[in-house]
Protein backbone atom coordinates (compact mmCIF):
# COMPACT_ATOMS: atom_id res chain seq x y z
CA UNK A 1 0.00 0.00 0.00
CA UNK A 2 2.85 2.32 0.90
CA UNK A 3 4.50 1.53 -2.45
CA UNK A 4 1.26 2.32 -4.29
CA UNK A 5 0.94 5.61 -2.40
CA UNK A 6 4.53 6.56 -3.24
CA UNK A 7 4.09 5.73 -6.91
CA UNK A 8 0.87 7.72 -7.25
CA UNK A 9 2.41 10.66 -5.36
CA UNK A 10 5.40 10.67 -7.72
CA UNK A 11 3.16 10.62 -10.77
CA UNK A 12 1.02 13.46 -9.42
CA UNK A 13 4.14 15.54 -8.74
CA UNK A 14 5.00 15.30 -12.42
CA UNK A 15 1.59 16.37 -13.72
CA UNK A 16 2.21 20.18 -13.62
CA UNK A 17 5.34 19.72 -15.70
CA UNK A 18 3.32 18.37 -18.61
CA UNK A 19 2.18 20.65 -21.38
CA UNK A 20 -1.50 21.45 -21.54
CA UNK A 21 -3.29 22.81 -24.56
CA UNK A 22 0.02 23.99 -25.97
CA UNK A 23 3.54 23.06 -24.97
CA UNK A 24 6.05 25.79 -24.20
CA UNK A 25 7.43 26.27 -27.68
CA UNK A 26 5.11 24.40 -29.99
CA UNK A 27 4.41 25.36 -33.55
CA UNK A 28 0.73 25.82 -34.31
CA UNK A 29 1.03 27.50 -37.72
CA UNK A 30 -0.14 24.53 -39.78
CA UNK A 31 -3.04 23.96 -37.44
CA UNK A 32 -4.22 27.55 -37.56
CA UNK A 33 -4.32 27.76 -41.36
CA UNK A 34 -6.19 24.51 -41.86
CA UNK A 35 -8.64 25.14 -39.08
CA UNK A 36 -9.46 28.68 -40.13
CA UNK A 37 -9.96 27.67 -43.77
CA UNK A 38 -11.91 24.52 -43.00
CA UNK A 39 -14.11 25.99 -40.34
CA UNK A 40 -16.08 28.23 -42.69
CA UNK A 41 -16.24 30.52 -39.71
CA UNK A 42 -17.68 33.90 -40.51
CA UNK A 43 -14.60 36.04 -40.13
CA UNK A 44 -15.29 39.73 -40.72
CA UNK A 45 -15.61 40.42 -44.46
CA UNK A 46 -12.43 42.48 -44.55
CA UNK A 47 -10.40 39.77 -42.83
CA UNK A 48 -9.43 37.32 -45.54
CA UNK A 49 -7.17 34.43 -44.66
CA UNK A 50 -4.01 34.26 -46.71
CA UNK A 51 -0.89 32.11 -46.69
CA UNK A 52 2.51 33.70 -46.71
CA UNK A 53 5.48 32.49 -48.71
CA UNK A 54 8.21 34.84 -47.53
CA UNK A 55 8.58 37.81 -45.23
CA UNK A 56 11.28 40.43 -45.72
CA UNK A 57 12.06 42.89 -42.94
CA UNK A 58 11.41 46.50 -43.81
CA UNK A 59 14.42 48.69 -43.32
CA UNK A 60 13.94 52.21 -42.02
CA UNK A 61 15.80 54.96 -43.86
CA UNK A 62 17.10 57.76 -41.74
CA UNK A 63 17.61 55.66 -38.64
CA UNK A 64 20.80 54.05 -37.43
CA UNK A 65 22.54 51.41 -39.52
CA UNK A 66 20.73 50.82 -42.79
CA UNK A 67 21.68 47.38 -44.07
CA UNK A 68 21.84 46.31 -47.69
CA UNK A 69 19.53 43.53 -48.73
CA UNK A 70 20.04 40.90 -51.35
CA UNK A 71 16.41 40.31 -52.26
CA UNK A 72 14.15 41.24 -55.13
CA UNK A 73 13.32 44.90 -55.41
CA UNK A 74 9.60 44.21 -55.13
CA UNK A 75 10.02 43.33 -51.50
CA UNK A 76 12.30 46.17 -50.59
CA UNK A 77 10.61 49.04 -48.90
CA UNK A 78 12.72 51.68 -47.21
CA UNK A 79 10.47 54.23 -45.58
CA UNK A 80 11.31 57.13 -43.37
CA UNK A 81 9.80 56.49 -39.99
CA UNK A 82 10.99 59.15 -37.64
CA UNK A 83 9.48 62.60 -37.46
CA UNK A 84 12.33 65.03 -37.01
CA UNK A 85 10.11 67.50 -35.24
CA UNK A 86 9.19 65.15 -32.42
CA UNK A 87 11.66 62.27 -32.87
CA UNK A 88 8.62 60.04 -32.41
CA UNK A 89 7.92 57.01 -34.56
CA UNK A 90 5.05 57.27 -36.97
CA UNK A 91 2.39 54.52 -36.87
CA UNK A 92 3.03 51.69 -39.28
CA UNK A 93 0.64 50.21 -41.84
CA UNK A 94 -0.78 46.76 -41.05
CA UNK A 95 -2.70 44.60 -43.52
CA UNK A 96 -6.31 43.76 -42.69
CA UNK A 97 -5.73 40.23 -43.98
CA UNK A 98 -5.29 37.33 -41.57
CA UNK A 99 -1.92 35.94 -42.65
CA UNK A 100 -0.77 32.46 -41.72
CA UNK A 101 2.37 30.53 -42.50
CA UNK A 102 2.26 28.32 -45.58
CA UNK A 103 3.27 24.65 -45.53
CA UNK A 104 6.87 23.70 -44.89
CA UNK A 105 9.02 23.00 -47.98
CA UNK A 106 8.93 19.31 -47.19
CA UNK A 107 5.15 19.29 -46.79
CA UNK A 108 4.71 21.32 -49.96
CA UNK A 109 6.94 19.02 -52.03
CA UNK A 110 5.19 15.95 -50.67
CA UNK A 111 1.79 17.43 -51.59
CA UNK A 112 3.00 18.21 -55.10
CA UNK A 113 4.30 14.68 -55.51
CA UNK A 114 0.85 13.16 -54.86
CA UNK B 1 -0.74 -10.64 -11.64
CA UNK B 2 1.07 -9.81 -8.42
CA UNK B 3 0.29 -6.58 -6.59
CA UNK B 4 3.74 -5.18 -7.40
CA UNK B 5 3.18 -5.81 -11.11
CA UNK B 6 -0.22 -4.11 -10.93
CA UNK B 7 1.26 -1.07 -9.18
CA UNK B 8 4.03 -0.84 -11.74
CA UNK B 9 1.55 -1.01 -14.62
CA UNK B 10 -0.49 1.77 -13.04
CA UNK B 11 2.65 3.88 -12.53
CA UNK B 12 3.82 3.36 -16.09
CA UNK B 13 0.41 4.28 -17.49
CA UNK B 14 0.32 7.47 -15.41
CA UNK B 15 3.82 8.45 -16.51
CA UNK B 16 3.03 7.65 -20.14
CA UNK B 17 0.05 10.02 -20.01
CA UNK B 18 2.27 12.75 -18.62
CA UNK B 19 4.89 12.26 -21.31
CA UNK B 20 2.21 12.14 -24.02
CA UNK B 21 0.59 15.33 -22.75
CA UNK B 22 3.97 17.03 -22.69
CA UNK B 23 4.90 16.18 -26.26
CA UNK B 24 1.48 16.19 -27.94
CA UNK B 25 0.98 19.05 -30.39
CA UNK B 26 -2.45 20.57 -30.12
CA UNK B 27 -4.22 21.15 -33.41
CA UNK B 28 -7.22 22.87 -31.92
CA UNK B 29 -7.84 26.27 -30.47
CA UNK B 30 -9.96 26.74 -27.39
CA UNK B 31 -11.13 30.04 -28.92
CA UNK B 32 -13.20 30.80 -32.00
CA UNK B 33 -10.99 31.63 -35.00
CA UNK B 34 -12.61 35.08 -35.03
CA UNK B 35 -11.46 35.71 -31.46
CA UNK B 36 -7.91 34.65 -32.22
CA UNK B 37 -7.84 36.69 -35.45
CA UNK B 38 -9.17 39.80 -33.69
CA UNK B 39 -6.71 39.46 -30.83
CA UNK B 40 -3.78 38.83 -33.17
CA UNK B 41 -4.67 41.98 -35.14
CA UNK B 42 -5.12 43.94 -31.92
CA UNK B 43 -1.58 43.04 -30.90
CA UNK B 44 -0.19 43.80 -34.35
CA UNK B 45 -1.95 47.14 -34.55
CA UNK B 46 -0.82 48.13 -31.07
CA UNK B 47 2.81 47.54 -31.99
CA UNK B 48 2.27 49.33 -35.31
CA UNK B 49 0.78 52.41 -33.65
CA UNK B 50 3.92 52.56 -31.53
CA UNK B 51 6.01 52.48 -34.69
CA UNK B 52 7.71 49.24 -33.62
CA UNK B 53 10.00 47.85 -36.30
CA UNK B 54 11.00 44.97 -34.04
CA UNK B 55 9.69 43.81 -30.71
CA UNK B 56 9.74 40.86 -28.35
CA UNK B 57 6.46 39.01 -27.94
CA UNK B 58 5.33 36.27 -25.55
CA UNK B 59 2.28 34.06 -25.21
CA UNK B 60 0.68 31.83 -22.57
CA UNK B 61 0.19 28.21 -23.59
CA UNK B 62 -0.75 26.87 -20.16
CA UNK B 63 -2.82 28.08 -17.21
CA UNK B 64 -0.79 30.73 -15.40
CA UNK B 65 -1.38 29.01 -12.07
CA UNK B 66 0.64 26.03 -13.30
CA UNK B 67 3.76 28.08 -13.98
CA UNK B 68 6.55 28.53 -11.40
CA UNK B 69 6.67 31.87 -9.59
CA UNK B 70 8.22 34.62 -11.66
CA UNK B 71 7.31 33.04 -15.01
CA UNK B 72 4.40 34.68 -16.82
CA UNK B 73 4.59 33.19 -20.30
CA UNK B 74 5.49 29.91 -21.98
CA UNK B 75 6.90 31.04 -25.34
CA UNK B 76 8.82 34.10 -26.53
CA UNK B 77 9.92 35.24 -29.99
CA UNK B 78 10.90 38.33 -31.96
CA UNK B 79 8.44 40.06 -34.28
CA UNK B 80 9.81 42.01 -37.25
CA UNK B 81 7.84 44.50 -39.35
CA UNK B 82 7.97 43.01 -42.83
CA UNK B 83 6.77 42.98 -46.39
CA UNK B 84 4.94 39.65 -46.54
CA UNK B 85 4.51 38.00 -49.91
CA UNK B 86 1.38 35.87 -50.15
CA UNK B 87 0.84 32.76 -52.28
CA UNK B 88 -1.07 34.87 -54.83
CA UNK B 89 1.91 37.18 -55.20
CA UNK B 90 0.40 40.11 -53.35
CA UNK B 91 2.55 41.88 -50.78
CA UNK B 92 1.06 42.91 -47.47
CA UNK B 93 2.61 44.67 -44.51
CA UNK B 94 2.62 43.08 -41.10
CA UNK B 95 4.75 41.37 -38.51
CA UNK B 96 6.62 38.16 -39.16
CA UNK B 97 7.49 36.28 -35.99
CA UNK B 98 10.86 34.57 -35.71
CA UNK B 99 10.50 31.61 -33.36
CA UNK B 100 12.48 28.77 -31.89
CA UNK B 101 10.02 25.89 -31.65
CA UNK B 102 10.47 22.49 -30.05
CA UNK B 103 10.55 19.81 -32.74
CA UNK B 104 7.30 17.83 -32.68
CA UNK B 105 8.94 14.57 -33.74
CA UNK B 106 11.97 14.99 -31.48
CA UNK B 107 11.28 17.10 -28.36
CA UNK B 108 14.98 17.21 -27.52
CA UNK B 109 15.58 19.30 -30.63
CA UNK B 110 14.31 22.65 -31.86
CA UNK B 111 13.80 24.41 -35.18
CA UNK B 112 13.64 28.03 -36.27
CA UNK B 113 10.24 28.81 -37.73
CA UNK B 114 8.74 32.02 -39.08
CA UNK B 115 5.04 32.41 -38.53
CA UNK B 116 2.48 35.19 -38.09
CA UNK B 117 0.37 36.49 -35.20
CA UNK B 118 -2.63 34.31 -36.07
CA UNK B 119 -0.42 31.21 -35.90
CA UNK B 120 1.40 32.45 -32.83
CA UNK B 121 -1.77 32.84 -30.76
CA UNK B 122 -3.74 29.93 -32.25
CA UNK B 123 -3.45 27.40 -29.42
CA UNK B 124 -2.92 29.68 -26.46
CA UNK B 125 -4.58 28.98 -23.15
CA UNK B 126 -5.41 32.65 -22.68
CA UNK B 127 -5.63 35.58 -25.11
CA UNK B 128 -2.80 37.47 -23.48
CA UNK B 129 0.38 38.83 -24.97
CA UNK B 130 3.53 40.20 -23.40
CA UNK B 131 5.18 42.86 -25.57
CA UNK B 132 8.59 44.49 -25.11
CA UNK B 133 9.33 47.34 -27.51
CA UNK B 134 13.06 48.05 -27.52
CA UNK B 135 14.64 51.43 -28.13
CA UNK B 136 14.61 52.59 -31.75
CA UNK B 137 18.32 51.95 -32.12
CA UNK B 138 18.02 48.38 -30.81
CA UNK B 139 14.98 47.79 -33.00
CA UNK B 140 17.01 48.72 -36.05
CA UNK B 141 19.87 46.47 -34.97
CA UNK B 142 17.43 43.59 -34.49
CA UNK B 143 16.08 44.10 -37.99
CA UNK B 144 19.62 44.09 -39.34
CA UNK B 145 20.49 41.01 -37.27
CA UNK B 146 17.53 39.09 -38.71
CA UNK B 147 18.44 40.25 -42.22
CA UNK B 148 22.02 39.12 -41.76
CA UNK B 149 21.00 35.63 -40.66
CA UNK B 150 21.98 36.02 -37.01
CA UNK B 151 18.98 33.94 -35.89
CA UNK B 152 20.51 30.83 -37.45
CA UNK B 153 24.00 31.65 -36.29
CA UNK B 154 23.02 31.92 -32.62
CA UNK B 155 20.73 28.89 -32.69
CA UNK B 156 21.56 25.70 -30.81
CA UNK B 157 19.08 22.96 -31.68
CA UNK B 158 19.64 20.97 -28.49
CA UNK B 159 16.49 21.91 -26.62
CA UNK B 160 15.81 22.24 -22.91
CA UNK B 161 12.70 23.79 -21.45
CA UNK B 162 14.72 25.46 -18.70
CA UNK B 163 17.98 26.12 -20.53
CA UNK B 164 20.73 27.99 -18.69
CA UNK B 165 21.46 31.25 -20.59
CA UNK B 166 25.02 31.37 -19.22
CA UNK B 167 26.20 28.49 -21.41
CA UNK B 168 25.39 27.06 -24.80
CA UNK B 169 24.79 23.45 -23.79
CA UNK B 170 21.06 23.65 -24.45
CA UNK B 171 18.73 26.37 -25.63
CA UNK B 172 15.08 27.33 -25.33
CA UNK B 173 13.04 30.00 -27.08
CA UNK B 174 13.76 32.76 -24.58
CA UNK B 175 17.51 32.09 -24.56
CA UNK B 176 17.53 32.22 -28.35
CA UNK B 177 15.66 35.54 -28.17
CA UNK B 178 18.23 36.82 -25.69
CA UNK B 179 21.08 35.60 -27.91
CA UNK B 180 19.60 37.52 -30.83
CA UNK B 181 19.19 40.64 -28.73
CA UNK B 182 22.79 40.44 -27.57
CA UNK B 183 24.04 39.63 -31.06
CA UNK B 184 22.26 42.79 -32.21
CA UNK B 185 23.66 44.86 -29.35
CA UNK B 186 27.24 43.63 -29.60
CA UNK B 187 27.20 43.15 -33.39
CA UNK B 188 28.63 39.66 -33.12
CA UNK B 189 27.49 36.04 -33.29
CA UNK B 190 30.58 34.74 -31.50
CA UNK B 191 28.92 32.52 -28.90
CA UNK B 192 31.77 32.70 -26.39
CA UNK B 193 31.62 36.48 -26.45
CA UNK B 194 27.84 36.48 -26.22
CA UNK B 195 27.85 34.16 -23.21
CA UNK B 196 30.58 36.19 -21.50
CA UNK B 197 28.50 39.33 -21.93
CA UNK B 198 25.36 37.51 -20.75
CA UNK B 199 27.10 36.38 -17.58
CA UNK B 200 28.37 39.88 -16.94
CA UNK B 201 25.19 41.84 -17.51
CA UNK B 202 22.09 39.62 -17.56
CA UNK B 203 20.19 38.41 -14.51
CA UNK B 204 18.15 35.29 -15.34
CA UNK B 205 15.01 34.20 -13.52
CA UNK B 206 15.32 31.65 -10.76
CA UNK B 207 12.94 28.77 -11.42
CA UNK B 208 11.12 28.30 -8.14
CA UNK B 209 10.20 24.67 -8.26
CA UNK B 210 11.28 21.54 -6.51
CA UNK B 211 14.57 20.19 -7.84
CA UNK B 212 13.38 16.65 -7.23
CA UNK B 213 10.41 17.35 -9.47
CA UNK B 214 12.71 18.72 -12.14
CA UNK B 215 14.98 15.71 -11.87
CA UNK B 216 12.02 13.40 -12.39
CA UNK B 217 10.92 15.54 -15.30
CA UNK B 218 14.43 15.12 -16.67
CA UNK B 219 14.00 11.36 -16.51
CA UNK B 220 10.53 11.10 -17.96
CA UNK B 221 10.01 14.08 -20.24
CA UNK B 222 12.01 14.83 -23.33
CA UNK B 223 13.09 18.45 -23.43
CA UNK B 224 13.41 18.91 -19.65
CA UNK B 225 17.10 18.86 -18.77
CA UNK B 226 19.06 20.11 -15.78
CA UNK B 227 22.66 19.09 -16.57
CA UNK B 228 23.50 22.59 -17.84
CA UNK B 229 22.87 24.06 -14.39
CA UNK B 230 25.13 24.18 -11.36
CA UNK B 231 23.25 24.98 -8.19
CA UNK B 232 20.03 26.95 -8.58
CA UNK B 233 18.02 26.55 -11.76
CA UNK B 234 18.02 29.89 -13.60
CA UNK B 235 16.55 30.54 -17.01
CA UNK B 236 15.59 33.35 -19.37
CA UNK B 237 12.07 34.73 -19.22
CA UNK B 238 10.00 37.56 -20.69
CA UNK B 239 10.32 39.51 -17.43
CA UNK B 240 14.07 38.99 -17.13
CA UNK B 241 14.55 40.24 -20.69
CA UNK B 242 12.38 43.29 -19.90
CA UNK B 243 14.44 44.05 -16.78
CA UNK B 244 17.68 43.62 -18.74
CA UNK B 245 16.64 46.05 -21.44
CA UNK B 246 15.16 48.55 -19.01
CA UNK B 247 18.29 48.51 -16.83
CA UNK B 248 20.42 49.19 -19.88
CA UNK B 249 18.05 51.92 -21.14
CA UNK B 250 17.27 49.89 -24.26
CA UNK B 251 13.52 49.61 -23.77
CA UNK B 252 10.72 51.96 -24.78
CA UNK B 253 7.94 50.02 -23.11
CA UNK B 254 6.72 46.66 -21.88
CA UNK B 255 2.99 45.94 -21.93
CA UNK B 256 0.54 43.13 -21.34
CA UNK B 257 -2.26 43.03 -23.90
CA UNK B 258 -5.57 41.24 -23.45
CA UNK B 259 -8.75 41.72 -25.46
CA UNK B 260 -10.01 44.01 -22.72
CA UNK B 261 -6.99 46.23 -22.07
CA UNK B 262 -3.39 47.12 -22.59
CA UNK B 263 -1.48 47.28 -19.32
CA UNK B 264 1.79 49.20 -19.22
CA UNK B 265 4.47 47.47 -17.20
CA UNK B 266 7.25 49.93 -17.94
CA UNK B 267 7.14 52.90 -20.23
CA UNK B 268 9.95 55.31 -20.86
CA UNK B 269 8.43 58.50 -22.21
Amino acid sequence: MKLLTNLITTALVLLPLAGHAQGPSQNASKASEHSVKASGYGLASSAQVASATVAIPIIAVGSVGVASLSVGNALLDAASVTSKATDKCEPLEISDKVITAGPSPQALMNEEDI
Amino acid sequence: MSNLAKYLCLFVSLIANIVYAGSHQSTESKFDPEQVAQFAKQVERYAATQGARAFIMSRLGQPAKNLPDGIQFTHTAIAIYSNIQLTDGQIEKGYAIHNLYQNNANPKRSDLVIDYPMDFFWSVHELKAGIIIPSQQLQQRLVNAINNGYATQVHNSKYSLIANPFNNKYQNCTEHTLNLINAAIYQTTDMQQLKANTKAYFQPQKVKTNRFKLALGNLFMDGVRTSDHKGKIMTTTFSSIARYLEHNKLMQQAVIITPQLTENLHKNT
